[in-house]
């Protein structure tokens, strides 16, 4: 049970990442990022070529994080022109074709076939039994590190003008302020991070092949910010340990409903991890946590007082 | 703000609670008397329509071990887990059998990506992983004997292809594939085959799974004419594929994996008679009568001539590592794992019948086991050889043997 539990935080943590990077871009900024799936393989798949091609998996980690920073940050030039659903359309798009290419580019990627034997950090220095254990610290360090990161920023006169951008791009661009730079910086911020829990997802798994990065990771990084509430960095931590919670726990749930195939309880087990989640935004429509408060509600606030 | 409903400290501290209460309660079940075998099958996603098929062969084949009073004494118990198709899933679940179920062996595994996914943590922790998946990797690398697939491996299957068009003269062939590890690893071997028997491939194209049209790559294939197409993919994609091209008024003959084109009749209630007839499909099965795959028919309660191979692979797993357990006297995966190729390879009777085994075991007696499957054997990495492929036609919507191929 033990080495269960393990091995599932640190699939939390790998998700919290992933949240609090979409909590960046989409929460604070407003960028609709349906690609995020693409940025994480991307991380996964050069952390992982770099790893079996003998660079030590730390600065396979710190390669992944520059790169998918890079492209990233290209990708946002694309914000010009587009924003809300039509950015939403355009980086799904690119995280697909990513996903092709990855597929198809064999010589390269190995396809569909995958890359096995990926090496952990440290692999060396702890001994087997550990590995699971030392992964997990590893990833709570870097989850610990991102979070204070994000926190910095979010209360930083930066954080205040990426909301500004959300909230009204033409009042941002008013004051003097390029808001496309603004958005290069956030999705650059938000592509290392990415990178970073691709890596950690390549670094887990020890093999990573294309199908198992699709939309899905995209649409649980939008759960884990819609239940934490948007622009809440802690909100976004309670919430992808409850969604792990949800989508884990209902495998035990289903050992205890009798007289079902298990082809029904496989249904029935997602259709419960569904009603979870509307429950839960039911309960809590606004999510675990509230965004920093703005500079306008803390005036307000100071003088009703 | 007023709060409705339970504060968060609540909401948190509750599914703490829920989260131990599952966990508590599962291990405290965990009595030492029965063996756990997992069931890693795909219930959900691209897998979908395999994963009863996969679960009722596994339970009949544990009726029939448990009837015959277990294994070394005690009772085999299945848990059924769902890998939803997935790797990140199959990988989440396959942790949860081991460790929390405290499973010896996985079996079932459909997927050859899952499979892939699944084989670092099972060796590992020195769990068996017995799979129906067809991609050469998997039996690849350092097992420590505990992976054995119950399936033909990828390169042997395309040729069998090539052998059965070779039977129908067919002279040209075009090959359409789905873009996963096991489809494509029959490919090559297809086309070598194929051309050293004087055929032509003239063309070849490559799709994903969940198109939601497969207009584009039918019209360039099958509008060059050529006698047969090779679609290398799975029931879901193979029943849009006939249907488009029966549509367009394609006539090349279409051959197809049997376990696509005809488990347990799926491709024919898919498409409807009229589309189905005429495809031709090959796999490895039991050609002559075999005892084993009887009684799997039996007791999932088929009628004779049901074609249902991964349900007759399923079988012969559980029913191997049964027998494996029992010869071993150990419940060990690195121990059990190594009696594999001994129980199908002795130059010795063959006994088909589960309860017979085991009881020729126990009694001390030679014999080999012949499988339900087909009459298969093992080689050293963990991959079946001496397969019989059975060459099929569906027929008026039922598939008819016309031919067998070695």
């Amino acid at each position: 049970m033990t080495a269960y539990l393990i091995a599932t935080l640190t699939l939390v943590a790998i998700t919290a990442i992933t949240g609090l990077a979409l909590n960046l871009q989409w929460g604070m900024g407003g960028l609709v990022n349906f690609g995020l799936f693409g940025f994480y393989m991307l991380g996964a798949y050069i952390c992982g070529l770099l790893t079996v091609q003998g660079v030590p998996p730390l600065a396979s980690l710190v390669g992944a994080m520059c790169s998918v920073a890079l492209l990233s940050a290209l990708v946002s030039l694309i914000t010009v022109r587009l924003s809300e659903d039509y950015l939403a359309i355009v980086t799904l798009g690119f995280a697909e074709c990513l996903r092709l290419f990855i597929s198809y580019e064999e010589w390269l990627t190995r396809g569909t076939l995958g890359i096995a034997g990926i090496e952990r950090p440290f692999q060396g220095l702890v001994p087997a039994q550990l590995a699971d254990t030392a992964l997990l610290a590893f990833t709570l360090i870097a989850v610990a590190l991102v979070y204070g990161a994000l926190q910095a920023l979010a209360f930083s006169p930066f954080g205040r003008l990426v909301r500004a951008t959300r909230e009204d791009p033409a009042v941002v661009e008013a004051l003097g302020k390029s808001v496309l730079t603004v958005r290069f910086k956030v999705f650059a911020v938000g592509g290392a991070i990415l990178g970073l829990a691709g890596s950690l997802h390549a670094f887990y798994y020890t093999y990573i092949d294309p199908t198992q990065f699709s939309p899905i990771i995209t649409a649980y990084a939008f759960m884990a910010v819609v239940i934490g509430g948007r622009g809440s960095n802690r909100g976004v931590l309670i919430s992808t340990f409850t969604l792990i919670l949800v989508l884990e726990g209902s495998r035990f749930l289903v050992d205890w409903v009798p007289h079902l195939g298990s082809s029904e309880l496989a249904a029935i087990r997602l259709i419960l991890v569904g009603a979870g989640l509307v429950l839960l935004l039911i309960i809590k429509p606004d999510g675990f946590g509230k965004e920093p408060r703005s500079a306008e509600a803390e005036i307000r606030s100071f003088t009703s007082t | 703000m007023p709060v409705i409903g339970p504060s968060r400290r609540v909401f948190v501290a509750a599914s703490f609670l829920v989260a131990s209460a599952f966990g508590l309660s599962n291990s405290s079940q965990a009595n030492e008397e029965p063996i756990r075998i997992g069931i890693l099958a795909p219930f959900t996603g691209t897998g979908g329509p395999y994963g009863k098929e996969i679960e009722e062969a596994a339970r009949a084949a544990a009726v029939v071990i448990n009837d015959a009073g277990g294994v070394l004494g005690r009772k085999l118990e299945l848990v059924a887990a769902d890998d939803e198709s997935v790797p990140t899933s199959g990988v989440a679940a396959a942790r949860k059998l081991i460790d929390v179920d405290k499973v010896v062996a996985i079996s079932g595994v459909w997927s050859s990506a899952v499979v892939l996914a699944v084989k670092p943590i099972a060796v590992e922790k020195g769990v068996a992983l017995t799979t129906v998946g067809s991609a050469d990797e998997i039996t690849q690398g350092e097992n420590k004997g505990l992976v054995w697939r119950f399936q033909t491996n990828g390169k042997d299957w395309g040729a069998a292809f090539a052998k059965a068009m070779a039977k129908d003269g067919i002279k040209t062939a075009s090959i359409m594939v789905l873009q996963t590890p096991f489809t494509l690893s029959t490919i090559e071997p297809f086309r070598k085959a194929f051309t050293e028997a004087g055929g032509t491939v003239l063309d070849q194209v490559a799709f994903n799974p969940n198109q939601p049209s497969y207009r584009v790559e039918v019209e360039r294939i099958f509008s060059k004419e050529p006698d047969a197409v090779f679609v290398a993919a799975y029931v879901n994609e193979l029943s849009a594929i006939a249907k488009e091209t029966f549509r367009s008024g394609y006539d090349s003959t279409i051959y197809a994996y049997s376990n696509a084109a005809d488990s347990n009749g799926k491709f024919v209630q898919n498409v409807g008679k009229e589309v189905a007839e005429g495809i031709v499909h090959t796999q490895h099965v039991p050609i002559a009568k075999s005892t084993a795959y009887s009684r799997y028919l039996k007791q999932v309660n088929k009628p004779e001539g049901t074609v249902a191979t991964y349900g007759g692979q399923v079988f012969d797993q559980i029913v191997m590592l049964a027998l494996a357990m029992e010869k071993a006297k150990s419940t060990n995966a690195l121990d059990f794992g190594r009696e594999f190729p001994g129980l199908v390879n002795a130059d010795a009777p063959s006994i088909g019948e589960p309860a017979e085994a085991l009881k020729a075991i126990r009694e001390g007696k030679s014999f080999r086991y012949s499988g339900a499957a087909s009459d298969f054997r093992f080689a050293p990495n963990g991959d079946q050889t001496n397969l019989t492929y059975g060459h099929f036609r569906i027929e008026n919507g039922v598939s008819k043997l016309v031919g067998e191929i070695r």
